[in-house]
């Protein structure tokens, strides 16, 4: 049973991979958990996860790069729950692992990195931002280490998660005043897009874990969730305009 | 370098015609391309990259994609249009300039990015301006690490110069740090965003 007063949160993209990590390290806190997804099938499986797990788990099907999808699913949860404590825009493009020559990627394809990062960030928010005005919340932004050090054979994902740390800065700055807070998540974890992205490219997973210091990527339950959640939660009340690294100190940014 | 043009390349908008002058170099307007939510002029920007990245090798590229007068707008000010016209649009011009710029830099040259940015401290309101920085300084990232092989250096000024309000340097101090980036005496300078906001 979860508790009345038990906060609620969207995570979206969470049908799977990090975003699964995320529903259900909420849930075993007994939160109540909106899956935001294309796929019900999927994101369903996920939902009974996060009740499994201690919380309450619903599925509802958000589009990130449609705003009606994202308006309508935003209604819903506060149609079923009365409130909106916390959201996550986890959900990236599918093509996100997929190497290019940046030279040759056509604006069909940038614009799906761009739709569903940056135009999902800002439906998000702009849709969420009275309900989060309402309860005092906070919305999390996921970004990546690509976000920062940049990628030669990733270039679009790296340069939408760039932008998502811009405007995540910006409105932290915007919104304090209202007490919502926002912050970004950096995560390094397993997922099926990170091994799409290691068997299309057999140096990466040299590139990437040569150097670091664990040796191996987080786990998305108990290495990533666990960080969101706590952006998510009261006791991140204080920190705003942040963005922590979940990369096992891959990418220091002390 | 033998054969590559040693004046200096600026890619930019109108705005950017102000610095020409400065950086003794030679100006390359881009069309005006406002994308739509389904970005249907998408094409017609691609055309544009396609055909500048193709032509004799260049010394020193400067890109400079400045809007003419950016507004400080919070985000419950934008509507989905203006979004797509000012994020969207901005993002997917600098994608397809740096790309072509970096490609038509010739072995050993430098390209720099000049990209308004607003001092984090006052970044409320200018979240298009934080977002487009920030992506641009990773495409910069990107592409420097793609071009080390032959030689070529990318780098980022970041200013709050033209940004109404915001305490800043003159555009004078931008090209002080432009030209530092075009000169050898940076040539060790890669994947690198100064910041020239007069210490803000």
């Amino acid at each position: 049973m979860v508790p009345g007063d038990a906060p609620v949160v969207v995570v979206t993209g969470a049908s799977g991979g990090v975003g699964r990590g995320i529903a259900v390290a909420c849930g075993s806190a007994g939160w109540s958990v909106w899956v935001a997804a294309r796929r019900p099938d999927e994101g369903g499986r996920v939902a009974e996860e996060v009740t499994a797990a201690g919380g309450r788990g619903t599925f509802v099907f958000c589009d990130v790069a449609d705003e009606d999808s994202v308006a309508a699913a935003v209604t819903a949860v506060v149609d079923a729950e009365g409130r909106l404590n916390g959201v996550v825009h986890n959900a990236t493009s599918g093509l996100s692992p997929a190497p290019v020559v940046p030279s040759a990627v056509s604006m069909t394809d940038l614009r799906q990195h761009v739709t569903v990062s940056v135009r999902g960030s800002y439906l998000l928010a702009r849709h969420a931002y009275p309900r989060l005005v309402a309860s005092g919340g906070s919305l999390v932004l996921l970004t990546s280490e690509a976000g920062f050090q940049g990628s030669i054979r990733l270039m679009p994902y790296a340069s939408v998660k760039g932008a998502v740390r811009g405007l995540a800065r910006a409105w932290a700055r915007e919104w304090a005043g209202q007490g919502v807070r926002v912050n970004c998540v950096a995560p390094l974890a397993n997922s099926p897009a990170l091994e799409e992205a290691l068997a299309k490219d057999p140096t990466m997973h040299q590139r990437v874990l040569g150097r670091h210091p664990f040796g191996y990527f987080g786990d998305p339950v108990g290495d990533i969730g666990p960080v969101v959640r706590f952006l998510l939660s009261e006791d991140a009340r204080y920190v705003t305009g942040a963005t922590l690294m979940a990369d096992g100190g891959n990418y220091p940014m002390c | 370098m033998s054969g590559a043009s040693d004046s200096p390349w600026l890619i930019g908008t109108d705005p950017a015609r102000s610095v020409v002058e400065g950086l003794g170099a030679e100006f390359h307007g881009v069309p005006c391309i406002v994308l739509d939510p389904l970005w249907s002029d998408g094409a017609r920007l691609e055309e544009w990259r396609d055909s500048a990245r193709v032509g004799p090798q260049l010394r020193s590229v400067v890109v400079a994609l400045w809007p003419i007068r950016p507004v400080r707008r919070t985000l419950v000010e934008l509507d989905l249009e203006e979004w797509v016209g000012t994020v969207e649009t901005r993002l997917a011009w600098w994608f397809a300039a740096l790309t072509a710029a970096s490609e038509r830099t010739a072995e050993g040259g430098q390209v720099v990015a000049v990209v308004d940015r607003p001092d984090p401290k006052d970044s409320a309101g200018w979240g298009v301006e934080s977002a487009v920085a920030d992506a641009v300084d990773v495409m910069a990232r990107s592409l420097a690490q793609l071009h080390r092989p032959r030689g070529v250096r990318v780098n980022v000024v970041a200013t709050p110069a033209r940004l109404t309000g915001a305490p800043a340097p003159s555009l004078i101090g931008v090209i002080g740090a432009v030209r530092m980036l075009l000169s050898d005496d940076a040539e060790g300078v890669t994947a690198t965003t100064v910041v020239a906001d007069g210490g803000h």
